[in-house]
């Protein structure tokens, strides 16, 4: 499916079995949800029906960990034709997954460990997304992570290495802004010089969430509203987003009376309408048209 | 050298705190032998971010504790002020294999097992509880929603036939893989309770108790408690016994087996096993359970 086919679908959350109920009570301010897509791989009957229950409520979107693109080994082809069987089950419009590694054959890390920026490592990630991209109808896309240390060899900057993935493998970009805050933090550099370097125009996904230090590092742990500075970043990069569909809040933990997660979207949907809204105004779809009614005095 | 190679030595550095000291200490050539690992590659290791690599592998733990502590709340929470080590040692002991919550916390909790078992720093009626919570864990997990086909379709006809007839000698019940009985050594449930409210039972006598555990037709779990002589019944429903030599090793063993009570508890077993096949626990066949392969008796008895 070429990019242009895919609708805009607005600012939405992820769904979590904690906030279910909330969900569907406050559906018509949620404009899509994101589901993870090995929450409904291997599990009972019950999680098929939910992922049917939700898809026909809300437009979903997959978002997976376990797919381990960076592992120096081959697509796990059991795992893809899963992916492949929720994404039939969810009608997803985009699937992504991480520009990482968990797991290798023997060992299941079970955490999003960082790459090394080389361009040996850089090749093999092209070859492996090339070949899952290939196997999709709707767009596949890689997300940025949070890391704490580089590992080696390193010849590339994080940014050329994000580049030469995306741009040589045909996929597109899940762009973490929280993510970039926490390593420009972490990592010591300036997070808006990072952006200017990040293949903007095929950023079709955005992630936002809030975190907190532990021993001076900055977690990603989904666990608060999103920060001023991450919001700035999105104010910041938002005109040049021209294959921008949807904007995600994530939060996994110390969940907030769902009125302040309605009041985040609500907030992000204002940013839009008066930083990115007015370029793509031609798109006619519904989610868009809701964006031009947000009103100014929100 | 391979990138495979260096993710591999990566992941155990990563994971593995006693490896991970090993290479602190840059004794490259001797581990370089022992571990066959490149020493280019420990050199590698060694030259990342010592305090970084270690709060990472710390969230690693914490990430695996989490999974138990959610998956098996009262279990945790017994352990008191023993959890995280015993969650380091654990991590330790058991390298993270599985992507799933429900197979990570099966294998914490088959951990925590062996070492109560053998260790006397908890409560007595910890490995009771871990018993429970890990048998509804697997429950909830492993039940696939199907029914097997061949019992569905001879179980009312045989059912009819024992009710009608009392003829029992060649009916054959199978106790379904969803279910299974429970025998445990404290009133498990009131301990919940009383955890739930916040207090740590301390004043605990042993009760013997029989908890049948099963998934219903919507997927639901469902926890019953029951007597003796169900569970005995259960226990004996293996697909091997005809139901005729179920009913008579019972009523020797319940002392049932004079003529005129042996009547009345063979009317009380069809009567049980029509129960039970309502609720979907057991099945009936005329055939042994050998045709059968995917069922299995998984019921925890102890002695």
């Amino acid at each position: 499916m070429q990019i242009e086919q895919v609708p805009f679908l607005g600012v939405g959350i992820g769904f979590r079995e904690a906030l279910k109920e909330q969900i569907f009570s406050y559906a018509s301010h949620i404009d899509f949800l994101e589901l993870m897509t090995d929450h409904y791989i291997d599990m009972p009957p019950h999680k098929h029906q939910e992922v049917i229950e939700l898809s026909e409520k809300f437009p979903l979107v997959l978002h997976g960990v376990e797919l381990s693109i960076g592992s120096d080994c081959s697509v796990d082809q059991d795992y893809l034709q899963k992916m492949h069987q929720v994404a039939q089950w969810s009608h997803a419009k985009w699937i992504s997954d991480h520009l990482c590694f968990t797991r290798l054959p023997t060992l299941n890390i079970g955490q999003l460990t960082p790459l090394s920026f080389n361009k040996k490592i850089a090749d093999l990630v092209v070859s492996k997304t090339r070949e899952v991209v290939s196997t999709f109808q709707c767009p596949f896309l890689l997300e940025n992570i949070s890391y704490y240390f580089l590992v080696p060899p390193f010849e590339m900057t994080e940014a050329e290495f994000i580049n030469k993935v995306i741009r040589e493998s045909g996929c597109w970009m899940l762009l973490d802004l929280t993510n970039v805050q926490n390593n420009a933090v972490n990592n010591d550099y300036d997070s808006f010089d990072f952006l200017d370097k990040m293949p903007l125009d095929r950023v079709v996904q955005i992630h936002l969430a809030g975190g907190y230090y532990h021993r001076e590092i900055l977690l990603d742990t989904h666990s608060h509203p999103v920060p001023q500075e991450v919001l700035e970043m999105l104010e910041y990069i938002a005109p040049r987003l021209s294959n921008l569909k949807g904007v995600l809040i994530e939060r996994d933990q110390e969940f907030p009376p769902f009125e302040d997660l309605v009041e985040e979207m609500e907030k992000v949907r204002k940013l839009l309408k008066t930083k990115w809204f007015p370029l793509h105004y031609n798109q006619q779809d519904s989610a868009l048209q809701r964006l031009a009614m947000v009103s100014d005095d929100y | 050298m391979s990138e495979f190679q260096f993710q591999q030595a990566l992941a155990r550095f990563l994971t593995d705190k006693c490896f991970r000291e090993k290479v602190r200490l840059r004794q490259f050539d001797e581990l370089a032998r022992e571990e066959e690992i490149p020493k280019v590659i420990l050199q590698q290791l060694e030259s990342m971010n010592a305090e970084r690599t270690e709060i990472y592998s710390e969230l690693l733990v914490t990430n695996r504790l989490s999974k138990a502590i959610e998956a098996l709340p009262w279990s945790t929470t017994l352990l008191g002020e023993h959890l995280w080590q015993v969650a380091q040692a654990f991590n330790q002991a058991c390298p993270p294999i599985y992507a799933k919550k429900y197979l990570e916390a099966m294998t914490f909790a088959s951990y925590l097992l062996s070492r109560v078992i053998q260790e006397s720093l908890y409560p007595k009626y910890l490995e009771d509880i871990i018993l429970y919570e890990m048998n509804s864990l697997e429950l909830r997990f492993e039940f696939d929603g199907k029914w097997l086909p061949d019992l569905e379709s001879e179980t009312p006809q045989l059912l009819q036939r024992l009710i009608i007839s009392g003829n029992c000698t060649d009916i054959i019940p199978h106790q379904l893989s969803h279910s299974r009985v429970l025998s445990l050594n404290f009133d498990i449930e009131r301990i919940i309770e009383e955890l739930s409210q916040g207090s740590y039972p301390t004043d605990v006598n042993t009760c013997s108790k029989f908890i049948l555990m099963y998934v219903d037709s919507t997927g639901t779990l469902q926890k019953l408690d029951i007597n003796p002589p169900t569970a005995a019944f259960l226990a004996l429903t293996d697909g091997q016994a005809p139901l005729t030599e179920i009913i008579t090793c019972l009523a020797e063993v319940f002392e049932q087996n004079e003529p005129s009570m042996f009547t009345v508890f063979t009317q009380r077993c069809i009567s049980l096993c029509e129960t039970l096949i309502e609720r979907k626990i057991i099945g009936l066949s005329k055939t042994h359970s050998a045709t059968y392969p995917e069922l299995c008796l998984k019921t925890l008895v102890r002695s």
